[in-house]
């Protein structure tokens, strides 16, 4: 069958193809039909994601044995009863598809592949909402990807209307989708008007409509702002067209429209490095200055081979060009040194600066914004990250510039030398290009197993390894089958792997300078042999047209690593575009005073706005007094604790210290008059002096001390092997009592007004529990106390008791009469109890 | 490098066809380098027809050469593979006799690693890596040597420039990775202080200490970017020395040439030859300074794989005939038992104790006494350093290790479960016990109320190390397994993160379900587990400071008393104002 050029090439590059058998057919409306085949091989490759497409070949009407590719998205694709839908639109003119789809019956059998069709990818990071644009035609594409968003994400979907059955083609449901049809005029730019003029910031475009209307959305798009990485545009079918060349349309007018420009944070790493683009680029340049530089000596070489040969070994200027040779050479390889040179010094400040803005937004960000993620987040970024984006501006772009300049250099200047012999040296590289091509072909299929292995022994070996003590006392069960799935991935690998070594090793002798060595010279020979070339003539290809190919090929990995940096780059670039916490506009200074009473009025919260954590709640402290917040776990006792440290802001109410609202204090002063203890203790790396006097920095060795003896935690520093001055993780580890303990006289030491103490009672190491209690009753003395208890006799002393549940306060008051009425805290109590009392000295 | 990696292939059949394959492919490339120079010195005289023959003789090795490469691509496929499997079947086996206080969480993770990639590394590393590496090694040699032939002061100064622009590239290579490593070091360094930073916001924030102006992150900062700069003194002679090596030789050789030929030696057209053939000469030097940092990379493989074949390993005692529990010794003694994490400093410094059959034996003492660690040598995952455990009447030492742990029931502090439904975690037991019995133990350890709660019931998946249990949870859901397990000896490590109700009831069904036989180690903390006990040990500095019943050690009114009292007095105690 012919199918024409892009046939070939698909053949060559090892497309699959799979027959598909018509089972029904449906006409949705008039003009849009759904065709259901049987497809027993399609379901053999890659799993289906949301809008797969297919590359379809439809016989040509009018010329026999001809055949027209056409992309089709599967619709419906069934992997149990092997069917797939297509679906069709019916229009005039009609294309060789249409009017195949037209005519179809039971029983049809068309061909399709699924070389290289893409399908729809959910972008990282997740975009705040997706616009979908397109016509019938897309449908198909556009209901896979409604049933792939998630239901909390907006989607705004513009449609052209070019029949008024349109509008009966059914759409996936989509709670958040606003679908907007609009009629089509015959003008082309009616989809782009339909575009809002709105911010669309970290939104993300897929655009497949007509030809000439995608690109008029695609330039509405762009004036919005649209980054080019959020929008994905393809042409589904030409106006006026049956199928093939396009008829030129044009547009008068173009809508005005002021140039919006959002924020994307898709672009969050092309912001951070855009201070550096621009020397980027120069140093591009410059290497491929110092590139050709480099090239020279080689050409000088060959002149003098060529003055050689003609004028034999005395030949005039030998001396002269050799010494040229050298000085290029020595210039070229101290022009490379000083760019390196040039590139780490822009590098080191680069690095600074990227790790100081990282160091500064870590202290702007609410503090809430850390309980929600683990520090390997932010590991990645000022670690791997970091080092990822120092070796695409030290190396990367120089490596690929040269990658890329120095063979395309060569190789033009080749052409001028000899066109016919040089063309001789792409025959490698096709070679190649086909080779793998079908290579990547041909072990697609096993590559999702390869990752599907991969991240199963990993997971295996990680839990083999850290549970080896387990493994070892029972030596059976999950752990006994490790073993078994090594042996089963090494058998894997080699049924995968040990076919394609063949193959990867004619690629490699097909590209090896060798082969290249010997073509030209064949090649060459016989050209000199046949007086067609002079032999000086031959030189420069013997001299730089060897290794010309796996020159090129290197480019290849030099791309990979500078890809893997510009996504380090963006995910650094993602922590810098965290939200701040917002400073107060006009800061209000808290009253000079002692007590700071903190009252929460009709304060709620919620993490999304769908889902309250908290709702109206009304709650005094009063200075001097205890606060205990008891209540089932999930009741919000923890978050409505760290709303009084601005870990988050409240979503409505206010809280207020001595009559300031948190909002308006500045941030300073917050920090100040509101200290925590918390179970979980962090000590930082430095003297035990320096941990304790992390607040006051200035204070003495005697303040430091009179607080290390009321945090019972005096006796235990001075038996560490340099006391106060021992450095902490380096000469000497401390047990959880112990770091509480610490922690406690750092607190003693801040002296704030205001102080949570969350879960500060739990038993972080039971057997010195009892200088922990010791060392809060001196830190809770006199001033305005939240605190929060698993165990509630810890509390029963408060104050005030609040008890908790679903995120409001159902119960408040004294032990004394809480435990008396019926109510949450009863329940509680007697529930515990059981433990609480020690069956002493039984 | 080569050897070691062969070696751990352990196949000599192979290797010695893979050798002579890469011997010969690699003579294969010299000769045809070589045929260049009366193949070119023909094509640029008079009668370039002259060549044709020598084409056809190039033509013939570069065939061959394929031919050859193909066939030690094939051999190195099979050494290969034969690793791949070996490899990890050692590794694995090695790993089951490491001591656990070997695993430290970098040798952890590097363990971790090997089991997942180290094999396929290898594996793809000898046709990807040896073979071009051993290639591009011989071959500058080889050239040299046939250049002799052609005109000897040539391949004198070829043979010269072999260990010159290796050494070039050693050091380079050195250099570079001096560089890399002080700025890895360097910025490891802040990057460790910024996520000190972040975990400590809280405490810094309130301390007014988070900017970059004079403060300790602010310094750490500037100190990185210096070095930053400071290694470019080591990175830049780094990347210049290879490239002027290079350049010296190709000009010396090229010298070489063009002295020859005006000294009448060589022709012209020879001249021209065998200057083509030197830049062909420096080519595979190239290849190994491209090679190089993936070779430095299967360095790493292969260091990490025989850091931890080369382990210790706790291996049983030889002897002939195997090793049985006697019924009638003591479930456990230890005799003068001394243990220390680092020579020198004993976390055990001679415990002596007896638990007999059917009772039960409570370990106390405050954080630090070395507690665990006991626990640790009892099942071996040490071996003392003095002195003896014995269980059921023998050595620990002399037990096949699955002997031992058939004897032992473990209930860790640290509880690990593996990403399996909570039925497959309970039963890894006794992979033999029915359905009613593996009820009946997670109706003891009071796993009802879990299973009643999560989605799943029984079958739901717990998570990796099972996380979506709570530290409490996963601690009953290891006494499941170890009552499930029925073994003699019960070791109870109890978790103090998790001293809720549910979990004291699971510790005292584990304990009244001793039986007749059973005897019982535990690590108590809550005062209800160490009342229970028949015998107490207060342990402290790895010594034992008093023992007995409960009575007695209150009467004795000494150290455990005091304890007692306090831990009464905190149980107790109410946060007032």
């Amino acid at each position: 069958m012919a199918r024409g050029y892009g046939g070939v090439v698909m053949k060559a590059f090892g497309a699959d193809e799979h027959t598909l058998t018509v089972v029904s057919y449906t006409d949705i409306t008039p003009h849009f039909r759904r065709i259901t085949f049987h497809a027993p091989t399609l379901f053999d490759g890659p799993p289906i994601e949301p809008a797969s497409w297919v590359r379809m070949w439809a016989p040509d009407p009018e010329r026999a044995g001809r055949e027209h590719q056409r992309g089709y998205t599967l619709v419906a694709p069934d992997s149990d009863a092997c069917e797939v839908s297509l679906e069709f639109v019916l229009h005039e003119p009609a294309g060789p598809a249409c009017i195949w789809a037209r005519g179809v019956k039971v029983g049809d059998t068309v061909q399709v592949s699924r070389w290289s069709s893409g399908q729809f990818t959910a972008p990282t990071p997740e975009p705040d909402g997706y616009l979908l644009v397109g016509d019938a035609a897309a449908l198909p594409g556009i209901n896979a990807i409604l049933a792939a968003v998630p239901e909390t994400t907006p989607v705004e979907v513009i449609l052209e209307r070019f029949h008024d059955d349109d509008l009966h083609i059914p759409l996936t449901a989509h709670p958040r989708a606003r679908v907007t049809w609009v009629p089509a005029t015959g003008d082309d730019s009616v989809l782009a008007r339909a575009v809002e003029d709105r911010d669309w910031s970290d939104w993300y475009a897929w655009v497949t409509a007509e030809s000439a209307a995608t690109k008029r959305v695609r330039e509405r798009l762009k004036e919005l702002g649209f980054p080019k990485a959020d929008v994905k545009s393809r042409a589904y079918w030409i106006k006026g067209k049956a199928m093939g060349v396009d008829r030129p349309t044009e547009s008068e007018e173009r809508p005005e429209t002021p140039k919006r420009t959002g924020q994307w944070r898709s672009r969050a790493g092309a912001r951070l490095l855009a201070p550096l683009k621009s020397r980027l680029i120069l140093a591009g340049v410059f290497q491929a200055v110092v590139s050709l530089l480099q090239l020279a000596p080689y050409l000088i070489l060959a002149e003098l081979c060529r003055r050689l040969l003609a004028g034999g070994a005395v030949a005039a200027g030998v001396t002269e060009l050799g010494l040229l040779a050298v000085v290029l050479l020595g210039v070229g390889t101290t022009l490379a040194g000083v760019l390196v040179a040039a590139m780490h010094v822009l590098d080191a400040g680069f690095g600074h600066h990227v790790r100081a803005s990282v160091v500064r937004k870590l202290a702007r960000v609410p503090l809430g914004w850390f309980t929600d993620r683990t520090s390997g987040k932010i590991k990645q970024a000022v670690q791997d990250d970091a080092a990822s984006v120092h070796y695409l501006v030290t190396h990367a772009v120089l490596d690929i510039v040269a990658a890329v300049v120095t063979p395309l250099a060569v190789l033009g200047y080749l052409f001028t030398v000899s066109a016919g012999l040089a063309a001789i040296l792409l025959v490698p590289l096709a070679f190649y290009g086909v080779l793998t091509g079908r290579m990547v072909a041909a072990s697609s299929a096993a590559l999702p197993k390869f990752s599907v292995w991969e991240t199963r022994v990993a997971s295996e070996a990680v839990a083999y390894v850290d549970g080896l003590a387990v493994v070892r006392a029972y030596d059976a069960g999950p752990a006994g089958g490790f073993r078994a799935t090594l042996e089963e991935r090494a058998r894997f690998l080699d049924a995968w792997q040990r076919p394609l070594g063949g193959r990867k090793t004619v690629v490699d002798l097909v590209t090896r300078p060798l082969t290249s060595l010997l073509l030209i010279i064949v090649t060459g020979g016989l050209m000199v042999a046949g007086g067609v070339l002079s032999a000086a003539d031959l030189l420069p290809f013997l001299l730089l047209g060897v290794t010309f190919g796996a020159q090129l090929l290197a480019a290849g990995y030099g791309l990979g690593s500078a890809r893997e940096a510009l996504d380090a780059a963006q995910r650094i670039g993602l922590l810098l575009d965290e939200p701040e916490l917002p400073e107060p506009d006009a800061p209000r200074p808290l009253p000079a005073g002692e007590g700071r009473p903190v009252r929460f009025s009709g304060v709620s919260f919620g993490y999304t706005p769908e889902h309250e954590v908290l709702s109206g709640i009304d709650l005094e402290l009063r200075p001097g007094t205890v606060t205990a917040l008891v209540g089932p776990s999930g009741a919000g006792k923890s978050t409505l604790a760290a709303l009084l440290a601005r870990f988050h802001d409240v979503t409505a109410g206010r809280i207020t210290i001595d009559g300031v609202d948190l909002r308006e204090l500045p941030l300073t002063d917050l920090y100040r008059t509101v200290g925590f203890v918390f179970q979980d203790v962090a000590l930082i790396r430095g003297s035990v002096h320096d941990n304790i006097a992390l607040a006051r920095p200035d204070a003495t060795r005697e303040e430091v001390e009179r607080v290390a003896r009321a945090a019972q935690i005096h006796d235990r520093i001075i038996r560490l092997p340099s006391g106060y001055d021992t450095m902490l993780g380096d000469e000497a580890r401390l047990s959880g009592g112990e770091a509480q303990r610490l922690t406690i006289a750092r607190a003693l030491l801040a002296d704030p007004g205001v102080l949570v103490l969350d879960e500060a009672t739990a038993y972080a190491d039971p057997e010195s529990e009892h200088q922990v209690q010791e060392a809060l009753s001196h830190l809770v003395a006199g001033r305005t106390v939240l605190v929060i208890a698993h165990r509630l006799h810890t509390v029963a002393g408060a104050d005030t008791i609040v008890v908790l549940d679903g995120g409001r306060i159902v119960q408040q008051g004294a032990h004394a009469r809480l435990i008396t009425e019926p109510g949450l805290y009863r329940e509680l109590w007697q529930a515990t109890s059981i433990i609480e009392q020690p069956k002493a000295s039984a | 490098m080569i050897f070691q990696t062969l070696r751990l292939a352990g196949d000599r059949g192979a290797a010695v066809r893979y050798a002579s394959l890469l011997t010969l492919s690699t003579i294969l490339r010299a000769g045809a380098m070589l045929s260049l120079v009366p193949l070119l010195s023909a094509l640029f005289s008079a009668t370039p027809a002259d060549a044709l023959p020598w084409i056809a003789v190039l033509a013939a090795l570069v065939a061959a050469g394929w031919a050859s490469d193909y066939a030690v691509t094939g051999a190195g496929f099979a050494i290969g593979f034969g690793l791949l499997n070996n490899l990890e079947t050692q590794i694995v086996d090695r790993l089951q006799r490491i001591p656990l206080g070997w695993f430290t969480s970098e040798r952890r993770t590097g363990a971790q690693r090997t089991l997942t990639s180290s094999g396929r590394e290898l594996c793809q590393g000898i046709t990807h890596l040896l073979t071009p590496t051993v290639n591009a090694l011989a071959l500058p040699a080889l050239i040299g040597a046939g250049l002799l032939f052609v005109a000897w002061p040539l391949g004198l100064v070829a043979l010269a420039a072999v260990p010159l622009l290796l050494g070039a590239l050693w050091l380079s290579g050195r250099w570079l990775r001096a560089a890399d490593s002080s700025y890895d070091a360097a910025s490891g360094e802040l990057a460790q202080r910024v996520i000190e930073l972040a975990q400590s916001q809280p405490a810094l924030r309130t301390a007014g200490r988070t900017g970059v102006e004079g403060t300790a992150i602010g310094r750490a900062l500037t100190r990185q970017r210096k070095a930053a700069l400071r290694l470019i003194g080591l990175g830049i002679p780094g990347q210049l020395v290879f490239g002027f090596a290079t350049q010296a030789a190709l000009l010396g050789l090229a010298a070489t040439a063009v002295t020859l030929g005006v000294s009448g030696e060589l022709n012209a057209a020879e001249v021209v030859a065998v200057i083509i053939v030197i830049v062909r000469f420096i080519e595979p030097f190239t290849t190994l300074a491209d090679l190089s940092p993936a070779l430095q990379n299967m360095r790493g493989t292969l260091a990490r794989v025989h850091a931890i074949l080369d382990a210790p390993a706790l291996d049983p005692a030889q002897g002939d005939e195997e090793i049985l529990p006697r019924r009638d010794a003591a479930a456990l003694e230890l005799r003068d038992v001394h243990f220390g994490y680092e020579p020198g400093h004993d976390t055990i410094a001679g415990v002596s104790l007896t638990v007999e059959r059917g009772t039960t034996t409570a370990v106390v003492g405050p954080s630090g006494a070395g507690k665990s660690t006991l626990l640790a040598l009892i099942a071996r995952f040490h071996d003392v350093a003095a002195g003896a455990v014995h269980v059921r009447g023998h050595d620990v030492r002399h037990y096949d290790p699955a002997v031992l742990m058939g004897q032992l029931g473990i209930v860790f502090q640290d509880v690990y479960l593996f990403d399996a439904s909570l039925y497959d975690n309970v039963r890894l037991g006794n992979p033999a016990a029915t359905e009613d019995e593996i009820r009946a133990a997670a109706t003891a350890a009071q796993l009802d109320e879990i299973i009643v709660r999560l989605p799943n019931g029984w079958e739901t998946r717990v998570g990796e190390r099972g996380t979506s249990l709570s530290g409490g949870e996963r601690q009953r859901v290891s006494i499941a397994r170890a009552l499930l397990k029925n073994a003699p000896l019960l070791l109870l490590d109890e978790a103090t993160a998790a001293l809720d109700t549910n979990n004291e009831r699971a510790i005292i069904g584990a304990l009244e379900s001793t039986g007749q036989d059973r005897a019982t180690l535990i690590i108590a903390h809550r005062l209800s587990t160490i009342a229970r006990a028949d015998q107490i040990v207060f342990l402290e500095a790895g010594r034992v400071v008093e023992s007995g019943t409960l009575p007695e050690l209150l009467a004795l009114n000494g150290r455990f008393a005091g304890y007692w009292r306090q831990r009464e007095q905190a149980a107790g105690w109410t946060l007032v104002p």
